[in-house]
C-alpha cells in the first residue's frame, strides 16, 4: 500500500542575510492513509515547519516528499497549489477564518480555488451546509466568526478543512487557543473523523491532544527522536 | 478563471468598504470634473455654431474685412484700405447677391431725455439689413436720400430702444436722440435678434454710411463689408475670386500679403473648433494629472490594504490559491474599482451638468463615457499591477504565523 505521507532524509533551512538555520535536518517516515498522527516536541523543535513541509506551503529544501505518490520537489506554484486544494486540509490554532466572510462562505473557500475552482455552485453550497452540520453549526450558516465562540470558529475551520474531501486534514496545536472543554469537543471531532477513515496529522505540544492519536512522532531539535504507535484506552 | 476572479474582487471589495470608497475616490474626482468640463466645452461650442446660423451669418455670407493679418484680430478703426469703391465693385460679380459696406463707430453715449445708454453706432447702407437678416420691428428703414443727402437719421436695434423708452417703443418712431454732438431722428426699431453669446446683436444704432462718414469717422474708408451670395454652395470659390480681385484693385505686388481679410462662417467654424480643441488638449493635460494622482491614492491605498489582509491572504493559500489567483484576484480588484469609480464619475458629472443647463451652455455627449471606461481601466490595471504583484509574493507560513501571535 502506498503511504499518504512519504519522507525521505527531508531537511529544510531558512537563510536570512548570511545565517543558516537548520530547522529539519533529515526527517524519514511515512503515514499510510487512515492514521492519526500527532507531532509533538518542544518550541522550537520544528514541528510547526514539518507541518508546512506536509502542507506544501514550504518546499523541502532536500530530500524527498511524495504527498499521495506525488512528488513535491519538482512542483511549480500553481500545480502546488491545486495539490493542497484537492489532498489537504488545515485546521490551525487561531482559527483563521476570514472576519468579514460568515461561517457558509468561510467554509466554501476551497472551492473558489484550484481545478474544479467556481463550478457548481449549488452543489457546494448543498455540502458546506452538510459540513456545517457534521460539525453542529447547522444554525449557525450565516453568522459572521466574531459572532461565535472559540470552539465554534474551529468547529467551522474543521468543516472548511473536509469541505473539498481531502485526503489528509493537518491540524497546527488546534486546541491551542481553546478552553478543556472546547479542546476535548474538537479533538473529539477528530477523532471522529479519523474513525471515518480520514488521515490526520496533528501538531501539539499538549499531551493530553498527543495521546489521543494512535501514532506519536516527537522531534527534537530537526531531528525525530521517538515514533511509535500508542495503546488505544 | 476571470470571471470568477472578478467575482471574488467585487465580493471582496464589498467586504472592505473603507478602502474601496479610498481606492475609488481619486478617480470618481478626476473623471467627474473632467466629464462637467467636456459637457461645458462641447455646449458651448454647439451653442456659438448654432447661434451664427442664427444670426445671420450663415454659409451664404462672406465678410470683408480692413487690414490684412490673421482673421480674428481687433484692429484700430483707422485702417484705410477698403473703400465704398470696391463696394460698389463687388455688386458686378454674377454670383452676389447683395453688398453692404459698413463703418464701425466705437462705443458711443446715446441720449433721450435725460436716459442715456452706451450702444455701438454703424454706419451702414440700405443693403445691410438685408445682408445681416435683420427685419424692421416698426417705422422704415433707410432709403437712397438718406444716404445722398447724409440725413441724421437713425435705426435703433430694439436693446436700445427698451434702455431708452422702456415699455413703449413705439413712442420711440420720429423722436430725436443725440448722439454724441448731433441729434438723430428715430427712423425705425429693429426685431430683436437675440444674443450671440455674451454678444448683444440688439444693442446697436445704425446711421446712413454716408451720414458716419462725415460726422463721426471723417474718412469715407469703410471698415468691412459684408457680402452676401446667391447661394452658399460655392463660397470657397467665390472668396478666391474676390480676393483676387481686390488684389489686383488694390494694386499689391504678388509678394505684398493681403490689406484685407475675407471670413466666413466657415472660418468662424473652425476658430471656434480650433479654440476647442485647444481646451481639449488643455483638459486632457490636467485629466492625466489627476489620473496620475488617483493611480497613486489608488496604489498606496491597495498596498494599506494588503498589509491589512495579509493573514487573509495567507489563509486563500493554504486553501489552494496560487500566487497568481492572488495577484489576478487584486488585480481585477483595481480595475473593477477603478472602473466603478469613473462610472460613478461619469454620472455625478452628467448629473452636474443637467443642473448646469440652466445657468451655462452644457451639451452631454457620448464621448466622455468611452473616455472614463478606457481610462478606468488603464489607471486600475496600471496603479494595480505592483501592489497586486506584491500580494501575490506575500508569504503563507509567515502570514499566517503572524496572525499566531
Amino acid at each position: 500500500m502506498t503511504p499518504v505521507i512519504f519522507l525521505e532524509q527531508v531537511t529544510k533551512q531558512y537563510v536570512s542575510g548570511k545565517v543558516v538555520t537548520e530547522v529539519l535536518r533529515g526527517v524519514t517516515f511515512s503515514i499510510t492513509a487512515g492514521e492519526f498522527v500527532s507531532i509533538m516536541g518542544p518550541s522550537g523543535a520544528g514541528k510547526s515547519t514539518l507541518l508546512y513541509v506536509l502542507g506544501c506551503l514550504a518546499r523541502p529544501s532536500s530530500g524527498v516528499y511524495k504527498l499521495d505518490g506525488v512528488e513535491v520537489g519538482g512542483l511549480s506554484d500553481g500545480e502546488l497549489s491545486r495539490l493542497r486544494n484537492a489532498k489537504l486540509g488545515f485546521v490551525f490554532q487561531s482559527f483563521h477564518l476570514i472576519p468579514q466572510y460568515t461561517a457558509l462562505e468561510n467554509v466554501l473557500l476551497p472551492t473558489l480555488y484550484g481545478a474544479k475552482r467556481g463550478k457548481m455552485q449549488r452543489k457546494n453550497s448543498d455540502r458546506a451546509k452538510k459540513m456545517l452540520d457534521l460539525v453542529g453549526l447547522d444554525n449557525r450558516y450565516h453568522y459572521l466568526p466574531g459572532e461565535l465562540s472559540g470552539g465554534q470558529r474551529q468547529r467551522v475551520a474543521i468543516a472548511r478543512a473536509l469541505m473539498n474531501d481531502p485526503e489528509v486534514i493537518l491540524a497546527d496545536e488546534p486546541t491551542g487557543n481553546l478552553d478543556s472543554h472546547q479542546s476535548d469537543e474538537v479533538v473529539g471531532f477528530l477523532k471522529e473523523l479519523n474513525e471515518r477513515g480520514r488521515t490526520i496529522i496533528v501538531v501539539t505540544h499538549d499531551p493530553d491532544v498527543g495521546d489521543r492519536a494512535k501514532r506519536r512522532i516527537t522531534i527534537h531539535d530537526g531531528l525525530i527522536q521517538s515514533d511509535h504507535v500508542l495503546e488505544q484506552p | 478563471m476571470f470571471w470568477n476572479s472578478l467575482k471574488l474582487s467585487i465580493r471582496d471589495s464589498l467586504k472592505h468598504p473603507l478602502f474601496t470608497i479610498l481606492m475609488m475616490i481619486g478617480v470618481v474626482v478626476s473623471i467627474f470634473s473632467m466629464t462637467t468640463i467636456v459637457a461645458i466645452g462641447e455646449g458651448t461650442r454647439a451653442e456659438i455654431i448654432n447661434a451664427l446660423r442664427g444670426f445671420g451669418f450663415g454659409g451664404d455670407v462672406m465678410m470683408v474685412a480692413a487690414g490684412g493679418g490673421r482673421i480674428f484680430r481687433h484692429r484700430p478703426s483707422s485702417v484705410k484700405t477698403l473703400t465704398p469703391g470696391d463696394a460698389e465693385a463687388l455688386k458686378r460679380f454674377p454670383f452676389v447677391k447683395a453688398v453692404a459696406p459698413r463703418q464701425g463707430i466705437r462705443r458711443y453715449p446715446v441720449h433721450f431725455m435725460g436716459r442715456s445708454f452706451k450702444t455701438r453706432i454703424l454706419g451702414v447702407t440700405p443693403s445691410y439689413l438685408e445682408v445681416s437678416d435683420f427685419q424692421i420691428d416698426m417705422g422704415r428703414p433707410f432709403d437712397k436720400r438718406d444716404l445722398r443727402d447724409h440725413r441724421k437719421v437713425c435705426l435703433l436695434g430694439k436693446t436700445v430702444a427698451e434702455e431708452l423708452f422702456p415699455g413703449n417703443r413705439a413712442a420711440a418712431l420720429g423722436r430725436f436722440i443725440q448722439i454724441g454732438k448731433f441729434f438723430f431722428q428715430i427712423k425705425g426699431v429693429l426685431a430683436e435678434k437675440g444674443q450671440l453669446g455674451r454678444f448683444d446683436m440688439d444693442d446697436r444704432v445704425l446711421i446712413p454710411l454716408t451720414t458716419s462718414s462725415v460726422l463721426f469717422i471723417r474718412d469715407t474708408y469703410i471698415h468691412a463689408i459684408s457680402v452676401k451670395l446667391i447661394s452658399a454652395d460655392h463660397i470657397e470659390s467665390a472668396q478666391e475670386t474676390v480676393r483676387a480681385f481686390l488684389r489686383k484693385r488694390h494694386h499689391l505686388a504678388p509678394d505684398q500679403s493681403d490689406d484685407f481679410r475675407i471670413v466666413t462662417s466657415l472660418d468662424v467654424v473652425q476658430f471656434v473648433n480650433r479654440s476647442s480643441r485647444e481646451l481639449t488638449r488643455l483638459l486632457i493635460r490636467i485629466m492625466i494629472i489627476s489620473l496620475l494622482v488617483s493611480g497613486i491614492i489608488i496604489m498606496n491605498v491597495m498596498l494599506a490594504s494588503i498589509t491589512e489582509r495579509r493573514v487573509e491572504i495567507g489563509i486563500k493559500r493554504a486553501l489552494g490559491a496560487s500566487r497568481r489567483d492572488i495577484l489576478t484576484q487584486f488585480l481585477c480588484e483595481a480595475v473593477w474599482l477603478s472602473l466603478m469609480g469613473s462610472l460613478v464619475g461619469v454620472g455625478m458629472g452628467i448629473l452636474a451638468s443637467y443642473f448646469l443647463k440652466s445657468t451655462i451652455p452644457v451639451a452631454i455627449t457620448i464621448r466622455p463615457f468611452w473616455m472614463a471606461i478606457v481610462f478606468g481601466l488603464l489607471v486600475g490595471a496600471i496603479s494595480g499591477a505592483f501592489p497586486a504583484y506584491r500580494a501575490g509574493q506575500v508569504d503563507p507560513i509567515q502570514a499566517i504565523l503572524g496572525g499566531r501571535q
